[in-house]
């Protein structure tokens, strides 16, 4: 692989196009602190954001660098915009709940493994912008959405990139849970607005 | 004659007694360095003999596993290599361990420390050649009654220098149902024969009593005596050969340099959180159910309970100092049911979490344990009040849970980059269990352990996952043979051990194809009773409720009873079914007779089957990674004409109509284009804003229009987390007081 | 008598590599002559006849010549490996009993063979091999209802009772199938046929049946036939192998033998098995020679071993890129009857070897974070190092900067190596990370190659009971006495050999002709067994014995009427319960009488308490004989080894050949180098010294000599100066 750069081995790796005896290889390969620039580049040629991907958090998902030096989460196939990394992206996706076992079985082939309907929903998260599946969840009726990932953007820029962060809204970011801001707002909207984030 | 040596209260490594040297040991990597090390001065003096060092300790341990297992009866320690040798510091700390549990190492301490604290180098005193057995998850970090630890003092002259420890996953507990992972078992005392360190043999001989225990108190007892034997074999090895090493070293250098070890280890550690990870906190989350209503009331009136358990896992990612802390703050509470467990459970399961990913390239060791921090609240699920409560099946609850900490970590590792060591973590296991009787009245219990020795890798950021390709408790994947096993469990036949066509979560990448495995009671016996467990098991998809990826997770495993079927005249005519599929088919047009079917989704301890009752496990698939419309069309082909997914599946999950084309790529491309625009309008369709889920959903948890089951759990969880308690009421805008959800 | 070469009588054996063919020919009194070739794996008769022109001509005689006086000609090597790894096999079909149709697919859940420890733990490097190297689908695995009983260890059934009559519906429309698929030979895998073969018979008849209806003619292959043993993924990937590769492979080895007969040899060609004897390339199990090259290793060292009268032989042949370790415990080279090939866990007798992936070509690794040198996977192979083309650093630029190896004398002087090439690397990549100095850095690197070697020899006695000083250390492989001295395991004796860079081709001339035999078999002694129960074992195992030993004696006389020299008997036994048998071969022969059944116990019994203790021992839960083995030896000319007449222990002026200057533990010395084909039996060359020869270097430090006993074999021990 080594007439190949670091970026197209990636990418070729993303892209399912390697043998299992190149992943072998790179497997074995002693892993190196370059990563992380080598894997932006490649993202810089594989999403639409160019050089203002900062970093992957989902399949689909990536916090990108605003013109104004803001960070957002967007969506890599539309560039659909999630809002504030700091906020559970979940709630500005569609959701599509299955409640019952005919639902179940249109995703799993036998009953017998499906959950207990009742007890157990099963909610698919798509981008509004382009209808991509981005997360399954399966939990009980009533369960808070997951945040799976929060990324500290300050510690990305300071001790992996080591660079400020870029100057504008973000230059005081903080690393803290914004969700439930989000939350609130709807609570305080009576009129019971369902555009919610789907703009 | 060799003179009788040993310790004594006023003489081990210097004047201090074991415990002394623990408190000691502690003190030290209170400064966050292994035994307060700040350089490594053996290894950086000279870092060849250093290596050359760790060979040779690494081969004495490797060769005591190697051939202490061919005595071992068990299927599991030797056909499955569900074992393990260590070389231990004074305080039970690991510096070399063999291949095979590799988790349990960080377990040992916790026994040393038990005899420590109890004065056991007193009484009954520790000398050479004495023989060390432990099985009572609650004094001595055995994560359940049926991982057996044994230790062997290590001395040099009349010093006192470590252990040589072994360990296997025996065949039967002698639990209140037959197995080892008796998952019917409200509280200590149901779990089986539990010994707390106990001194069971002295000059590498076990004493009588021990075998007598045996017999009397588990099904297996031939088994486990021959697990005993290899274990004290694999120990006296150990032993035999650091006689030789310490002369060759030096005792001051092997001491020395066991210590820079076990630093060493932790600093690669740190390093590897550096270099792999991006700095953040991730949320993982899986869901059990435990049904002991109407099961146990009767005889356990503080378990005639069901319960949905929480196994919640946040990770804290610091990059910059190459920390991870794991937070457990919102697990259930620990309750009489054998869900829960103690420390060991959680310090076996660490290391094999870190193994595959901060654990890369290191010297496998407790330094391992000491890269990551975590927080268990008093009263949870594995660090229950008191020692009554049950550690029967933590297995199954814990590679849940744990999943739940892997999963961070393979998102952080995407993150930063490293792709190719990124996977969708939901490993699961699915075992067997029970008591054959035969028909002259002798009965024997049993462990399969066929969905034990290997689970499903999972899909990948760029490849599928197989069936059947790894466990992380036991790197040496291997599920035994058929042959091998209907000689250990006579009578009772396999129909079928073949992958599950569509048994996965579907993505991008898939999960690996789940196991089906059928057996049928033959009339050779005269019953049995069987029980199935698991990390699988359960009412709600496994191990992870959310998965890295973004596609579905896999589903769950279950068990099924067809009984009194006539199959054992169909087989006398030749015909059985080869699976699900086909049993179905006879079922339904009657070929296949039987007076009834059961269904477990959920554990189960105890049920009586006889000659003629067909059972069927399903188990071990995984889940996926991406969007299934984003799959490659080659790649669904290749799956329906391998017969790993149906045309249904092809057409309506992945978007890819092959069965209505005559195979031809660009048609088929084609028409895959339009199918999948088709199922993404209809994903627009269904889906709503989850503003307006979020109001719905409120009503239902406002309203308390849920499930009595999950209901009960939101009061217990909000009873007994405060964080949760604080998330819940935040998310749903719920007022205290709000019915249902559990205010105290 | 004659000393001209003419009359002798001559062995050619040839070790066909991946890269390059052996051609090694051996007269009666060890006298030998080795050529060199590029191996041609489109057609092995070309690199043949190259080698052995190349062997012939360094004997100043003609290929013919060569050819008109060889009595053996054993051809062994990786071709069958190559074969099935480039996917060049036959197109299989596998019939398998009805609900195993995936075992091609989760393997028992073998997904990490062939990966070291440090990897197995690596769990995104397990991957299944699957049917790849067969082109297996899901169309050409065809199950079919039926039943074999193996009756547990309880006797719940007789062993090999019928549970579930074959389904000769279900066959037929298996062979249909595969039939319509175009397949070329059918496998047939049944569960427990090694106690009942009767299915997978009727299998085949029924696919005769409906060929001759379709007129086509495809082989079928039984597992019960040529390899019935327990555990069915074992079995099956033998029978794949056996498959997709057996006539390939015996078509290409046809090539070969029509090659040799055509320059005037006059017998037929023989390979290796994988068991370590030598079997005609018309052997009915071609699988059984899929390990055959480095099996010549052992073979040569057992026969050295008996020669020398050294009972325990540990062996490690040093090449390029591996050493492989092996053992010979009481004249007996040992085997394993599921070795791990090419990712694939097969049933087989192999001899045991352990394939170490380090050695003298092996890139060098250095974390300087953590100060550990790490050496492989990757070899420079012929580049050598930087001292010669390769890119990275090496071992042997290690050995070159410290002055082991002559860098005017590589390959004879065929390859002139850069010494100045070798320090710089040395000193950037690995001294300089370190912070140590070239000459620390470089006998650092040394001193971990010679660990890795001392480690897997030490884990390798100690899992066999065993301890070194009971045991004799050769070492052979073109780098072999060039890491002799770095052995610190307390053997009794250490040796090496003038040959030893073609030791493997050496060891395959040594062979036996031999055939064996294991038959699965369900034998429960219960503790406490009357005479009666013994006399019914006894009686059945006799049978048994006796139809492999006339088996095995139908096959030597139908491979070039050979007829046997001796007969082995042995069984692999355990206590019931235990799961890892001992294979035992008998002292007296064959089991015919009660008496005998004691006779196998008490052997079996010493064996099993010597390895693991009398603790282990568990004679109340009583015995299980689960394989039988017969091995049927015949005569065959081997090189012997003429005692020379002693000369003094001062080496003649004439095999001196200079000086130079070597760095040995910590300093700078001053070496004689000298010629090895010149020193004498009597001869000892006492350190610092260095011994060379066209085709090895062997290094002798300070304190230590290496002495040339009567057949020029070097005894390398501490100096008895």
């Amino acid at each position: 692989m080594s007439d190949r750069s670091a970026q197209e081995v990636i990418r070729d790796l993303e892209t399912g196009r390697m043998s299992w005896g190149e992943v072998k290889e790179i497997l074995r390969q002693k892993k190196t602190p370059s990563r992380f620039s080598e894997y932006r580049e490649t993202l810089a040629e594989t999403t639409p954001f160019g050089d203002r991907v900062l970093v992957r958090v989902g399949e689909y998902l990536f916090v990108v660098v605003e013109p104004d030096g803001s960070h957002s989460l967007r969506c890599g196939e539309c560039e659909h915009n999630f809002g504030d990394p700091r906020i559970n992206w979940k709630l500005s996706s569609r959701v599509r709940v299955r409640r019952t076992l005919e639902e179940f079985l249109e995703v799993y082939l036998y009953e017998e493994v499906c959950p207990e309907p009742g007890i157990a929903e099963i909610r698919e998260y798509f981008c509004p912008g382009c209808f991509t599946l981005l997360c399954v969840e399966c939990v009980p009726t009533g369960y808070p959405p997951v945040f799976e990932f929060l990324p500290d953007l300050n510690s990305i820029y300071r001790d992996i990139l080591h660079e400020p962060v870029p100057s504008g809204p973000d230059e005081a970011w903080t690393f803290e849970d914004l969700t439930m801001s989000k939350v609130e707002a709807w609570a305080s909207n009576n009129t019971g607005s369902t555009q919610g984030a789907a703009r | 004659m060799k003179k009788v040596i040993g310790l004594t209260s006023t003489k081990l490594l210097g004047d201090r007694t074991l415990i002394e040297q623990i408190t000691h040991s502690e003190a030290l990597t209170e400064s966050g360095l292994y035994h307060g090390l700040e350089h490594l001065v053996e290894r950086d003096r000279d870092p060849i003999t250093y290596e050359r060092f760790y060979d040779a300790i690494h081969s004495v341990v490797m060769g005591a596993r190697e051939t202490s297992k061919n005595v071992a009866a068990s299927p599991g320690a030797r056909e499955l290599g569900e074992l393990l040798f260590a070389l231990l510091t004074p305080e039970g700390h690991a510096i070399a361990v063999s291949s095979g549990l590799v988790g349990h190492q960080g377990a040992f301490r916790i026994a040393i420390k038990y005899m420590a604290e109890n004065g056991y180098d007193v009484n009954p005193g520790i000398k050479p050649g004495d023989i060390f057995t432990a099985c009572d998850p609650a004094t001595s970090g055995t994560p359940h009654p049926g991982d057996v630890y044994t230790f062997i003092p290590l001395f040099h002259e009349d010093e006192f220098i470590g252990w040589a420890a072994g360990m296997n996953h025996t065949m039967e507990a002698g639990g209140a149902v037959p197995g080892a992972w008796p998952p019917w078992s409200p509280n200590t005392f149901t779990d089986g024969y539990l010994l707390p360190p106990t001194k069971v043999g002295e000059n590498f001989e076990d004493y009588t009593w021990l075998y007598k225990h045996f017999e009397r108190r588990t099904r297996a007892p031939m088994f486990n005596i021959l697990d005993q034997k290899m274990r004290v074999a694999g120990c006296k090895m150990v032993v035999d050969s650091m006689a030789g090493i310490i002369e060759k070293f030096g005792l001051d250098y092997v001491r020395a340099a066991s210590r820079e070890i076990i630093e060493e280890t932790r600093q690669i550690c740190v390093g590897n959180v550096k270099l792999l990870t991006v700095p953040g906190r991730t949320r993982y989350v899986s869901f059990r159910t435990v049904l002991y209503k109407g099961i146990v009331d009767g005889v356990w009136p503080q378990s005639a309970h069901n319960w949905l358990l929480h196994l919640y896992t946040e990770t804290q990612v610091n990059t910059a100092e190459g920390k991870i802390h794991v937070n457990w703050d919102k697990i259930s509470p620990a309750n009489f049911h054998a869900m829960g467990g103690y420390q060991g459970i959680l310090e076996s399961n660490l290391w094999l979490n870190v193994m595959d990913s901060i654990g890369l390239g290191l010297k496998p060791n407790s330094g391992m344990n000491l890269a990551v921090t975590y927080d268990m609240p008093e009263g949870g699920l594995f660090n229950p009040p008191s020692d009554r409560y049950s550690a029967g099946n933590p297995w199954a609850s814990s590679v849940t849970l744990f999943n739940g900490f892997s999963g961070g970590l393979e998102t952080s590792k995407r993150a930063r980059g490293f792709v190719e060591e990124s996977w969708n973590a939901d490993l699961c296991w699915t075992g067997i269990q029970g008591e054959i009787t035969l028909k002259d009245g002798f009965s024997f219990g049993f462990c399969q352990m066929d969905l034990l020795g290997a689970s499903a890798t999972p899909a990948r950021p760029y490849m599928d996952g197989e069936p059947l390709a790894t466990a992380w408790w036991n790197p040496a994947s291997d599920t035994g043979s058929v042959e091998e096993w209907e000689y250990v469990l006579p009578g009772i036949y396999y129909l079928c051990k073949n992958v599950l066509p569509g048994y996965c979560g579907h993505g991008k990448f898939r999960g690996g194809l789940g196991m089906q495995l059928a057996f049928v009671v033959s009339d050779e016996v005269k019953e049995a009773i069987i029980g199935k467990i698991g990390a699988t098991t359960g009412n709600y998809f496994t191990t992870q409720a959310s998965v890295p990826g973004g596609s579905y997770p896999a589903p769950t495993s279950t068990l099924i009873v067809y009984r009194g079927t006539n199959i054992l005249e169909l087989m006398a005519q030749g015909e059985y079914p080869d699976g699900l599929e086909e049993l179905y088919e006879w079922v339904d047009q009657g070929k296949l007779t039987h007076q009834g079917r059961e269904l477990h989704k959920e554990e189960v301890g105890a049920l009586l089957v006889r000659p003629g009752d067909v059972y069927i496990v399903a188990g071990n698939g995984t889940g996926g990674w991406g969007d299934p419309l984003h799959r490659s069309v080659e790649l669904v082909e290749r799956d329906v004409k391998e017969q790993f997914v149906s045309a249904e599946t092809a057409a309506d999950i992945y978007g890819v109509p092959v069965s209505d084309l005559a195979g031809d790529s660009t048609s088929i491309t084609q028409a895959a284009v339009r199918r999948r625009e088709e199922l993404r309008q209809a994903r627009a369709a269904q889906s709503v804003p989850f503003e307006e889920f979020w109001r719905e959903e409120r009503q239902k948890v406002v309203g308390n229009e849920m499930h009595e089951f999950v209901a009960d759990a939101y009061a217990e969880l909000n009873a007994f987390s405060p964080a949760f308690k604080q998330e819940f009421h935040e998310f749903w805008q719920l007022p205290n007081e709000t019915p249902g959800v559990g205010n105290e | 008598m004659s000393t001209s070469p003419g009359r002798r009588q001559m062995i050619l054996a040839t070790d066909a590599g991946g890269t390059m063919t052996d051609a090694f020919a051996v007269r009666e009194d060890g006298s030998f002559s080795i050529g060199k070739a590029l191996t041609n794996k489109v057609d092995g008769a070309i690199s043949y006849t190259a080698g052995y022109e190349n062997a012939a001509e360094r004997w100043g005689m003609t290929l013919e010549e060569l050819h008109a006086q060889s009595v053996a000609n054993i051809y062994a090597g990786t071709l069958y490996l190559n074969t099935l790894l480039e996917q060049k096999g036959r197109d299989v079909g596998l019939i398998v009993t009805k609900g195993q149709e995936s075992m091609y697919i989760h393997e028992r859940g073998h997904s990490w063979l062939g990966l070291e420890w440090e990897e197995v733990l690596h769990h995104k490097l397990h991957h299944h091999v699957g049917g790849d190297m067969f082109r297996l689908r899901a169309g050409l695995v065809k199950g079919v209802a039926e039943r074999i009983a193996s009756g547990g260890y309880f006797m719940l059934a007789e062993p090999g009772q019928i549970k579930v009559p074959l389904n000769e519906r279900e066959v037929r429309i298996a062979v249909e199938g595969l039939l319509d698929e175009g397949v070329e030979v059918i496998g047939v895998v049944l569960l427990f046929s090694y106690l009942n073969g009767s299915h997978e018979a009727r299998v085949r008849e029924i696919a005769h049946e409906i060929m001759a209806e379709r007129d086509v003619e495809v082989e079928v292959i039984l597992s019960s036939e040529i390899v019935p043993v327990m555990k069915e993924v074992q079995r099956m990937k033998s029978v794949l192998m056996e498959a997709a590769g057996g006539p390939i492979v015996r078509g290409m080895l046809r090539k070969v033998e029509s090659a040799a007969n055509a320059r005037g040899y006059e017998g037929e060609l023989a390979t290796m098995a994988s068991y370590g004897s030598i079997v005609n390339i018309r052997h009915p199990r071609m699988y059984e020679t899929i390990l055959s090259g480095p099996t010549g290793g052992l073979i040569g060292a057992k026969d050295l071993g008996q020669l020398l009268g050294e009972r325990n032989v540990l062996t490690a042949d040093i090449g390029g890129t591996s050493f492989d370790v092996g053992m010979i415990q009481d004249h007996t080279i040992s085997l394993r009857n599921e070795p791990d090939f090419a990712g694939h866990r097969l049933a087989l007798q192999m001899v045991a070897l352990d394939s170490i992936g380090a050695g003298a070509g092996s890139e060098v690794h250095v974390d300087p974070k953590f100060k550990h040198i790490t050496l492989g996977p990757q070899s420079a192979g012929s580049d050598v190092g930087r001292c010669l083309s390769h890119p990275n650093v090496t071992v042997s630029d290690c050995n070159v900067a410290l002055g082991f190896l002559d860098p005017d004398n590589f390959l004879g002087g065929d390859v002139k190596l850069d010494r100045q090439a070798a320090i710089d690397a040395v000193r950037a990549e690995i001294a300089d990370p370190l912070g140590l100095s070239v000459e620390e850095a470089a006998s650092g690197v040394l001193t971990v190659l010679n660990s890795y070697l001392n480690h897997h020899l030490l884990t390798m006695l100690k899992s066999r009971g065993a301890t070194p000083s009971e045991w004799t250390m050769f070492m052979f492989g073109g780098a072999g006495p060039l890491h002799m001295y770095g052995v610190d395991v307390p053997f009794g004796k250490v040796y090496t050999f003038p040959f030893a860079a073609a030791f493997s081709a050496f060891g395959v001339a040594c062979a036996d002709y031999a055939k064996r035999f294991n038959q699965g078999t369900s034998y429960i002694l219960p503790p406490g067994a009357g005479t009666d129960a013994k006399d019914s074992i006894a009686k059945a195992m006799a049978e048994v014995y006796e139809m492999l030993e006339a088996q095995g004696r139908t096959e030597l006389h139908n491979e070039g009427r050979l007829v046997p020299r001796e007969v082995l008997f042995g069984a692999s036994m355990r206590y019931v319960g235990v799961l890892e048998t001992l294979d035992v071969t008998f002292s007296f022969g064959a089991v015919k009488s009660a008496a005998d059944i004691d006779r196998a116990i008490k052997e079996f019994e010493e064996q099993y308490t010597k390895i693991y203790g009398r603790g282990a021992a568990l004679p109340e839960s009583g015995f299980f004989l689960s394989e039988l083995s017969v091995q049927v030896v015949a005569d065959k000319l081997k090189p012997t080894f003429v005692q020379q007449e002693l000369a003094g222990e001062t080496p003649s002026s004439e095999a001196v050949k200079s000086e130079r200057p070597v760095y040995f533990d910590g300093e700078w010395l001053t070496a004689t180098t000298y010629d090895m084909d010149s020193l004498q039996a009597g001869n000892v060359v006492r350190g610092p010294a260095i011994i060379e020869h066209s085709m090895t270097t062997l290094v002798v430090p300070p304190k230590r000599e290496a002495a040339f006993d009567e057949y020029r074999f070097i005894e390398f021990r501490d100096s008895t100066a």
